[in-house]
């Protein structure tokens, strides 16, 4: 189930709107609810994040689309927003709220139903994946989001993550299969690495969550590409 | 007739040195057959060129030189069925193949007859050296050829290359043979193993020249691919400068226009006043056009209006979520490279679908830790082939086309950053990543 918030004024461009994503749920068997909003201070005063995606319309009368996207960006940083506008406004700093993207104005389907597309994609891809390592009294479940990196050294393996530094006996093949669509990758023979996590990359090792991981020559261009990929994919 | 002491190179060696030379140009080359119809092609091939060259060894001298172009025309039979090339490549290949061929038949022969000289003719032996000359010759050849053929792609040999590469290799051939088809000529050798040796060096300064070719041929694609990329670097520079001079031209009038609806509130008498709203009316419109991409960075305003202006003309829904300021330390020309090139190119194939409802082009510049995104997709339907990782070009005949994708590579890859191309439900996406600062060089390298 996705949740589906539109903040629109016109009534009209509200119920088409309604009438798309309903066409889109039918089309694509996708379940979804909707709330509907007829202006920005609406949504804001009564927000839920619960929300997955938010259509915003730049234009309302009491509360803007622009100022109800600041509000919202305060209260949850994760939801994706869609500004509806028309072609006048195109100087929106869509990007200063993290927006996803716009639709312009009138609204057509096969516009709509290809944003929708992209930003349920987008949803299905913040699912994470868990991971159990036995430690001294018990198991610990890491997120796959949480770790760092992962370090190989002979039989062990090492985790750095969010939570701190935990050693296993595997194989970095074998995590690299457990989290394959996890955007993880191999930096040289002995780190696998979350591309989520790369701070930035110099001319002989990467910056991974503050410590520099040396990256091997061959594996750099690939390493580079999937970098690429993922922050032009994942992110936004 | 001139008394040879040592036996010529058995036909067996020529054949088997002329089909290994053939595989080791195919290897590195786009084929056109699956793997397993290839090793059946070439299995073929060494049948049929050791029963050619069998017969040829029977036949008299008349017959000898159709033989031989049999056996030449076998070579660029089965190069040409097995790799995806032009009807010229292929006679290139076979011209290099076919030299190669012959200097490692005869080196090998010279080989032979230095160690027969101290023992008994041996036919083992001459299978021993024949497998390791040919190992090193073709080991080598191998190793310098792939390295310069293009991967994945046609070698696009002119009709001209083709006629230097082919005489190149008849002369060598027949300045090989004079020996044999006129053992009382001025050039022939009366001194045994001699013969071989001079075969060995004739054969090799072939092969000197053929590879003087590629070099030579090498530079002047590269020179040419630069020239291309330096035109369209100024063409979009251009095309900057000219949207640059009409935006401004438009603002200026915008705030003429500005300072006009002031007179006009100030104008007390209700007719003139109405006049005056009549002529503003027709150039409201205009104000659509004053700069409407505001992302904080100039250049960028202007390219951006510029192309969303070609944009609205034919149709494309054209979306930016665009942090301008991010790009401010790149070069204005590398912005108009860079966006112009990606946007004439999504534009382009926005334009080749016929529902322009389909129509949709997305922007997008942002940050993420120390990297900054620039990322360009569109809506496509039509058939994408791809070469070398990059869109084969869907124009059949346009100089600057597919050099606009090649130019955007190389300024990622002048502020150390790198580029991809990826398409997904009918989304075609260029990515840019580029690190943040311009001084800090992440030294790629290809």
């Amino acid at each position: 189930m996705i949740h589906i918030a539109i903040a629109e004024d016109e009534l009209k461009v509200q119920q088409l709107l309604e009438s798309y994503i309903k066409r889109y749920s039918i089309e694509n068997n996708e379940k979804f609810s909707i709330s509907l909003f007829s202006d920005g201070d609406e949504i804001v005063s009564d927000y839920n994040s619960k929300y997955d995606i938010v259509f915003l319309d730049i234009q309302m009368r009491r509360l803007d689309g622009m100022k109800a996207a600041e509000r919202i960006r305060e209260m949850d940083e994760d939801v994706i927003l869609i500004f509806i506008t028309n072609m006048a406004n195109f100087a929106i700093r869509g990007y200063a709220v993290n927006a996803m993207d716009f639709i312009l104005k009138p609204v057509p389907y096969f516009a709509f139903s290809q944003q929708l597309k992209k930003a349920i994609m987008q949803l299905s891809k913040r699912v994470e994946s868990y991971i159990a390592l036995p430690i001294e009294n018990g198991f610990i479940r890491l997120s796959s989001s949480k770790i760092y990196y992962i370090e190989s050294y002979g039989h062990r393996i090492t985790f750095h993550t969010k939570k701190g530094v935990y050693s296993t006996n595997d194989t970095l093949k074998n995590m690299e299969q457990k989290l394959v669509n996890h955007n993880f990758f191999r930096c040289n023979n002995s780190y696998l690495v979350n591309l989520a996590h790369v701070d930035s990359v110099r001319k002989n090792d990467i910056i991974v969550a503050g410590n520099p991981l040396t990256i091997s020559r061959p594996k750099k261009k690939a390493f580079m590409d999937a970098l690429a990929d993922y922050i032009g994919g994942v992110v936004k | 007739m001139n008394q040879i002491l040592f036996p010529d190179i058995p036909r067996i060696h020529t054949a088997l040195a002329e089909w290994l030379a053939c595989v080791v140009y195919i290897i590195p080359l786009k084929k056109r057959l699956s793997n397993r119809m290839l090793y059946i092609v070439l299995a073929g091939a060494l049948l049929l060129q050791c029963i050619i060259q069998y017969i040829a060894g029977f036949l008299s001298l008349p017959f000898w030189i159709p033989g031989m172009i049999v056996a030449v025309a076998l070579m660029y039979a089965y190069i040409y069925i097995c790799c995806d090339i032009s009807v010229r490549d292929a006679g290139y290949c076979c011209a290099r193949a076919f030299i190669t061929a012959e200097f490692a038949a005869a080196f090998e022969w010279q080989i032979y007859s230095y160690f027969i000289m101290q023992s008994r003719d041996n036919v083992w032996l001459s299978w021993i050296i024949l497998l390791i000359v040919c190992l090193i010759v073709f080991f080598l050849i191998y190793y310098l050829e792939s390295r310069r053929m293009p991967k994945n792609r046609r070698l696009g040999i002119s009709s001209r290359e083709l006629t230097s590469a082919v005489l190149i290799a008849l002369a060598v051939f027949i300045i090989n043979n004079m020996h044999f088809a006129f053992p009382e000529s001025v050039l022939s050798s009366y001194v045994g193993t001699g013969v071989f040796y001079v075969r060995t060096l004739i054969n090799f300064s072939g092969l000197i020249m053929l590879f003087a070719q590629q070099e030579q041929r090498r530079e002047m694609l590269l020179k040419y691919e630069l020239e291309s990329l330096d035109n369209i670097l100024h063409r979009q520079y251009e095309q900057y400068q000219q949207s640059k001079e009409s935006i401004d031209l438009i603002n200026h009038k915008y705030h003429d226009l500005k300072h006009l609806v002031n007179v006009i509130r100030a104008e007390k008498d209700p007719l003139k006043k109405d006049s005056y709203l009549a002529e503003m009316k027709m150039d409201y419109a205009i104000s659509l056009y004053e700069s409407q991409h505001k992302t904080g960075n100039a250049v960028l305003d202007t390219v951006l209006t510029g192309k969303s202006m070609i944009c609205a003309k034919q149709e494309i829904s054209l979306t930016s979520v665009v942090d301008g300021k991010l790009i401010d330390f790149m070069e204005v020309m590398d912005i108009c490279t860079i966006f112009g090139n990606a946007l004439d190119n999504a534009i382009e194939s926005a334009m080749r679908l016929k529902e322009n409802n389909k129509r949709l082009i997305r922007v997008a510049v942002f940050d993420q830790n120390d990297f900054i995104m620039l990322r360009f997709e569109n809506y496509y339907e039509e058939d994408l082939k791809f070469e070398d990782g990059l869109p084969k070009t869907t124009k059949s005949n346009s100089d600057y086309h597919g050099y606009g994708i090649k130019s955007i590579k190389a300024t990622a890859e002048k502020y150390g950053g790198n580029m991809t191309i990826n398409t997904s439900n009918n989304w075609f996406v260029i990515r840019i990543l580029l690190p943040k600062f311009k001084n800090q060089s992440t030294g790629i390298v290809n």
